[in-house]
């Protein structure tokens, strides 16, 4: 421990230094503010991102005449635009149903969005690309359908 | 004699003074008010039934439905929000001047704060369900960390765990899990009740403990008691979601407490073993034994340390075999999730990105080590080993992909009883920062 250069030896008191700790602060402060702004910008990020989730919803019901409360919703890509809604095509616990999947995109006008496309995914199965069927729109123009 | 009376008159307070005086006390009884009626709000509006905020659970509470109504977020977010507000101006309060507040009327409210949450149903988590789960995969020879509670589907308490859990095995430590054994062992309310109790008792010694290290280090015993006992993440997440961080704090104040005993009764090897049990609960608490022994420097807390993790490792490999004792497992796999909550997450939005990815992990692993080790120099060279443990799990929490808002709580007894007021500001500021981040629902719609 003696040959130690002084700055690693180890100390029972800290010796106070007001630049080491001014230094820290600043640091401190900087990470804070960057947290703070990273903070903020998630909150307005996800209110815009329900406004439009809840448009979707509706979109759905609109398009397909069921007024079903659980509809699914969410971005096609995360953190694109394009969104994907999924709902049963008759009343059943979800999933239990033949799925009417469409997707939208554009601005909110009325409380709705623009359908873009759309598929159907058999009942109690995944909504992967090899399952989907009857395609339309921008789901065949993007390659989403396998079929 | 009119000489004497113009003497009285003077040091007489005057009634601007007088009135002075009480309106701290006064605003301290209302902000107590306000305290005490948030959180009934909550629990009564609980009590009603599921939310999105209220997981499914049995009827165990009956009692105290019919009293509210449905908690959304419409009410959750603004009592929440007035929690916080009321919380601050305790602090300002606890500080000001002339104005203590009284021991007996800190520890009335923490009291009754403490037993309205625990009188309620489970809030805002499921984890609860999981543990009683995993309590009851123990009573029935079933390994909790090789199977998750679907071995046991056949449960009452499995219809209530979330789908997200139901394949985990537990990523807890085995001293966690033979402490919540007996929960398993009795129906499911007796079982509910049992790790509710298990929470409130560890709070409650934390809280002591956090008391007892203020005063053995000279600070204000109520104002530690007041930042701590009065959070509402504390109380209404990690109490009113009966989280097992309060029992992983409760041993890691023990540790702590221990350490600080005078040279006379030192108590060095419990205090190692104590912060060892800790981690043998939750293995994030592990980030205070290199600190304690950096800044010891002495044999007797690394004796303690082995010995108890030789124990409880031996315990481990008895009741639940080499998958029980793999800590590390446990952690890698919530490593690797990643929640909307976290900072981490809102870094990665910030920046454009969709999510984390693995070079993310490996970037925030990376500068986690660094900071641990500065801090670790720094204790080294005589900087304050519990300020240096708050700042480290305070990094663990910050850094963490799979942020829960109960994390945030974890330095909050070290920051209290520090030497360095900094860790105090920052982690009430992470907190602040993380109930702002939960307001997205009050200013639009939700899916």
């Amino acid at each position: 421990m003696a040959r130690l250069p002084s700055w690693l030896a180890p100390r029972e008191d800290e010796s106070r230094s007001k630049q080491l700790w001014r230094i820290e602060t600043v640091l401190l402060v900087a990470l804070g503010l960057f947290l703070a702004i990273a903070s903020v910008n998630d909150l307005v990020w996800s209110i815009d991102d329900n406004a439009r989730l809840v448009a979707d919803q509706n979109t759905w019901r609109h398009y397909t005449h069921r007024d079903y409360f659980n509809v699914t919703a969410a971005p096609l890509v995360v953190g694109q635009p394009t969104d994907l809604s999924c709902a049963n095509s008759s009343p059943a616990p979800p999933g239990e149903r033949t799925q009417i999947c469409i997707l939208m995109a554009g601005p909110i006008h009325d409380g709705r969005r623009q359908v873009t496309g759309g598929f159907r995914v058999p009942a109690r199965t995944g909504d992967f690309p090899a399952n989907r069927y009857d395609c339309f729109g921008s789901a065949v123009s993007q390659h989403l359908c396998v079929k | 004699m009119s000489t004497i009376s113009a003497v009285a008159e003077s040091e007489r307070p005057s009634a601007a003074r007088v009135r002075a005086a009480r309106w701290p006390v006064a605003l301290a009884g209302l902000l107590a008010l306000i305290l005490i009626a948030a959180a009934g709000e909550i629990v009564l509006d609980a009590a009603v039934g599921h939310t999105p905020l209220v997981p499914r659970q049995p009827a165990f509470d009956s009692w105290l439905a019919g009293f509210g109504q449905s908690l959304g977020y419409d009410i959750f977010l603004p009592t929440l929000l007035v929690s916080c507000a009321a919380y601050g101006g305790m602090i300002v309060l606890a500080r000001v001047p002339g104005v203590a507040i009284s021991k007996r009327w800190a520890i009335g409210l923490v009291v009754v704060l403490q037993l309205i949450l625990f009188a309620g149903p489970v809030l805002l988590a499921t984890d609860l369900f999981t543990n009683v789960s995993y309590a009851r995969e123990v009573i029935l020879g079933v390994n909790p960390y090789v199977h998750g509670p679907a071995a046991i589907s056949g449960y009452a308490g499995y219809p209530y765990v979330s789908p997200d859990w139901i394949s985990w095995a537990s990523p807890y430590g085995p001293l966690f899990t033979l402490i919540t054994a007996p929960a398993g062992a009795v129906g499911l309310v007796a079982g509910i009740w049992i790790l509710k109790l298990e929470a409130l008792i560890a709070s409650a010694a934390t809280l002591g403990l956090t008391w007892h290290c203020a005063r053995r280090r000279g600070y204000d015993p109520v104002f530690a008691l007041v930042i701590v006992g009065l959070n509402p993440l504390y109380v209404i997440y990690a109490l009113g979601g009966s989280h097992n961080d309060l029992i992983m704090m409760a041993m890691m104040m023990g540790g702590v407490a221990l350490s600080l005993a005078p040279v006379s009764q030192r108590r060095d090897v419990g205090s190692g073993a104590a912060l060892v049990a800790a981690a043998l609960v939750k293995a994030t608490s592990a980030v205070l034994l290199p600190f304690m022994i950096v800044a010891k420097r002495r044999v007797a807390p690394i004796v303690g340390m082995v010995a108890a993790l030789v124990a409880g490792l031996a315990l481990g490999y008895a009741f639940f075999g080499s998958a029980g004792i793999n800590l590390i497992a446990g952690l890698n796999r919530e490593g690797h999730l990643v929640s909307s909550y976290s900072f981490v997450a809102q870094l990665a939005h910030l920046f454009g990105k969709a999510g984390v990815y693995p070079i993310d992990h490996q970037i925030l692993t990376g500068g986690l080590a660094v900071f641990l080790l500065y801090l670790l120099w720094r204790t080294w060279r005589g900087y304050d080993w519990l300020t240096a443990s708050g700042w480290g799990l305070l990094a663990v929490a910050v850094s963490s992909t799979w942020l829960m808002p109960w994390y945030t709580i974890w330095p909050l007894p070290l920051a209290v009883i520090s030497r360095d007021r900094r860790l105090l500001y920052a982690t009430l500021a992470i907190q602040a920062m993380w109930v702002v981040h939960q307001t997205s629902p009050l200013w639009g719609p939700v899916t």
